[in-house]
């Protein structure tokens, strides 16, 4: 597939991929049951992996192929099936529900959005980049609003997925700024993360086991 | 061929000691491999300062001159590690503070050997992404140790320590991405090979590469202990086993400044060293001044010492902030003095904690009455730490001030700032260790495992080469460690004159 239809194809894939990313943040922002956050997180995985497959299919190469695999492999399967394993294993119903401590969340998560826009004007006439500064801002958006995430809720949960949210961010700026890149780094990247969500998951079993709470508001002890 | 040998020799270790029945065998095999890996680690260190850098296997390792520098420390702070954690575990294991229990103790020397085998490989890939893979992988494997006791408050740590250090790494992986891009923009095949970058970078543009170092300097930064990005770095030493804590502080740390050197190195040759210098400069000065305050009013003796590692690593970013073959090479000869000295003290306060049952510096005061040996090296420790000749810390302080000194005015007057603080830092520590040797006012000595139901060959093993090495770097700078401290600054400022008076 080549030529200018198929790069026009290719261009508004990855472009509806971001503006569904984007949304799914939003949701997993302020999603107020664990299980539909954790399944928004798996909706971003499966978008990621559409913008990484549209990619391969543009490039055709074994490399893009295989990062279209391994994304949809980490993100959309493994990531939220850890998390949902460890939700199952909770027997705390309160860890359910997500409390929002910040009332401001939705103008402060468009700010960011608008933010990243403004400051990604210096790539407007950067044509090789795939789906546009469109794609480039909404990878430092998602970046943003994860890492507000992070900040505004106080359950280990949210922490967690705000952090994969900050990834998704940075793998599609990737794939807009460079197709990917070299497959020994995607790979190494793809192993560290889900290695680490399962490692955060085995933390946060071990606080609800004996701290019986999983509110990272009552991790205060450490100071000074 | 030995590159990949010390990367394996620590994993094979590791799974060895966690598959054995018995504890004892598993301590035999955690000493056999840990001084295996401590002789390869030498052999790699000398072949690479006689024939220059050496080409591992796949492609994507090599051990260059600063990679040799970083193993030789890694094996050496790793080899007395695993050495003292044969007694430490013993000890912890007969105040039933191992969950577990002797399951336990061998699943730690399984965390232990992985913890050393990322750091490892994390200095020898020759690719700034696999850099990036290989420092994240050091937080995962060293996570567990963390929270290895699993009470609240180590958990509490361990949590911190993941969530932090992988948000703050995320940004450095975008500095990555930027590099990538970088490349991209040359024309030229994308790469992320460290040699091949240095190669090219007449081509890259300046103001991408700058961007990167910033987002790579924070994300690093943060797993260096770069205030105020430092937060989790008290929690985590604080908590951890003894011996993690002194891989953590003497070989994590310096980890993460290695990665920051080859971003430094890029950056320098692209930008200039100016924008580089100023930013680890400022990063620097703003760590020294976090840590001292906390140094000063600090109420327990492991965040004593780690508040004092944030100190240290600030000084070795200010060194290699003021730029130049003899800023960097005596930021690199203090690195491996902190590495050596900080690892003695953590090990000895791992000691003193266990015989009197509490790390709180109040109810530390007097400890010399009653576990005098351990806590008279703790003593002779921190006056190291703080500088006193004859310690290694002395010789390289002078260096990196006499490189502050040298340069124009914005530098020599950061370099007075910094030596007021110092000093602060050193009247704090040196009022805390005179506390541990002065008899106590009530006659209540801490109580605690009176009884020392292992040996102490092990911890006595470890800590006698770190004080011996402490020592004969305060009283002068051995012939191969020099010649390699040249060749690094040659490696790092390819332009520059590379000259160490």
């Amino acid at each position: 597939m080549n030529g200018v239809w198929a790069d026009t194809l290719v261009h508004e894939v990855v472009q509806f991929a971001a503006t569904g990313l984007l949304g799914l943040a939003l949701g997993v922002l302020l999603a107020r049951r664990l299980n539909v956050a954790i399944g928004m997180l798996a909706g971003q995985g499966l978008l990621l992996a559409l913008a990484a497959g549209a990619v391969a299919l543009d490039s055709g190469t074994l490399h893009s192929w295989i990062g279209f695999g391994v994304t949809l492999l980490v993100k959309a399967l493994l990531i939220p099936l850890v998390l949902f394993h460890v939700v199952r294993r909770l027997k705390m119903e309160q860890a359910l529900r997500l409390g929002l401590s910040l009332k401001l969340a939705v103008p402060v998560a468009i700010g960011l959005m608008l933010t990243s826009w403004q400051v990604t004007a210096p790539f407007t006439d950067i044509t090789h980049l795939i789906g546009g500064r469109d794609t480039l801002s909404a990878g430092l958006a998602l970046l943003l609003v994860g890492l507000f995430t992070m900040v505004a809720r106080t359950t280990a949960f949210s922490q967690v997925m705000g952090l994969v949210t900050m990834e998704n961010g940075l793998y599609l700026a990737t794939i807009a700024a460079t197709g990917g890149l070299p497959l020994t780094v995607e790979v190494g990247v793809a192993l560290d993360i889900v290695t680490g969500v399962a490692l955060m998951a085995l933390v946060i079993h071990e606080l609800s086991d004996r701290l019986n709470t999983i509110d990272t508001e009552h991790l205060r002890q450490l100071r000074g | 061929m030995l590159i990949a040998a010390l990367i394996l020799v620590p994993v094979v270790t590791g799974l060895l000691a966690r598959l054995v029945r018995s504890l004892r065998l598993a301590e035999t095999i955690n000493a056999i491999g840990s001084l295996t890996t401590l002789v390869l680690a030498a052999s790699i260190f000398f072949q690479v300062l006689r024939h220059g850098a050496i080409d591992g296997p796949f492609g994507s390792l090599r051990v260059d001159a600063l990679s040799g520098l970083l193993i030789i420390t890694i094996a050496g702070v790793g080899t007395a590690a695993a050495l003292a954690s044969i007694r430490s575990m013993r000890l912890d294991l007969a105040a039933r503070r191992v969950p577990d229990g002797r399951r336990g103790a061998r699943w730690y020397y399984l965390g232990l050997h992985a913890f050393l085998a990322s750091m490892f490989a994390t200095v020898s890939v020759d690719n700034v992404g696999l850099l990036w893979v290989g420092i994240e992988a050091t937080t995962l494997a060293s996570a567990l140790l963390v929270g290895f006791y699993r009470t609240r408050t180590a958990l509490e740590a361990a949590w911190k320590y993941l969530i932090l250090c992988t948000v703050g790494i995320t940004f450095a992986l975008f500095g990555v991405l930027l590099v990538y891009y970088a490349t991209l923009q040359t024309g030229g095949t994308a790469t992320l090979n460290w040699t091949a970058l240095m190669d090219r970078t007449g081509l890259l543009d300046p103001g991408m590469m700058r961007l990167a170092f910033a987002f790579t300097v924070v994300g690093f930064g943060t797993k260096a202990g770069f205030a105020p990005l430092h937060t989790w770095l008290a929690d985590a030493h604080s908590q951890a086993p003894a011996p993690i804590s002194a891989a953590l502080s003497g070989v994590l740390l310096s980890c993460a400044v290695y990665g920051i050197l080859r971003f430094y190195a890029i950056t320098a040759a692209v930008t200039g060293p100016t924008f580089p210098n100023r930013l680890l400069l400022g990063f620097g000065i703003l760590s020294i001044a976090f840590a001292v305050p906390f140094l000063v009013v600090q109420r327990d003796l492991k965040r004593l010492l780690a508040y004092s590692s944030v100190e240290h690593i600030g000084l070795i970013a200010f060194a290699i902030g003021l730029g130049g073959p003899l800023g960097i090479a005596a930021g690199l000869l203090h690195l491996v003095n902190h590495a050596a000295t900080k690892a003695f003290l953590f090990l000895t306060a791992g000691e003193v904690v266990q015989q009197a049952g509490t790390q709180r510096l109040g109810a530390l005061r007097g400890v010399v009455q009653h576990a005098p040996r351990a806590s008279w090296w703790l003593v002779a420790g921190i006056l190291a730490i703080t500088g006193m000749p004859p310690s290694g810390i002395f010789i390289s302080k002078i260096a990196i001030f006499r490189a502050g000194f040298s340069g124009e005015r914005l530098t020599s007057i950061i370099s007075i700032v910094g030596l007021l603080l110092l000093g602060i830092a050193f009247a704090g520590l040196l009022a805390h260790a005179l506390r541990l040797v002065e008899r106590p006012r009530d006659a209540a000595v801490p109580k605690g495992a009176a009884s020392e139901p292992t040996s102490v060959l092990p911890i006595v093993v470890a800590l006698v080469p770190l004080a011996a090495v402490t020592l004969l770097f305060g009283l002068y700078v051995p012939g191969p460690l020099n010649d390699l401290l040249r060749e690094v600054t040659t490696l790092l400022t390819p332009t520059q004159e590379a000259l160490i008076p």
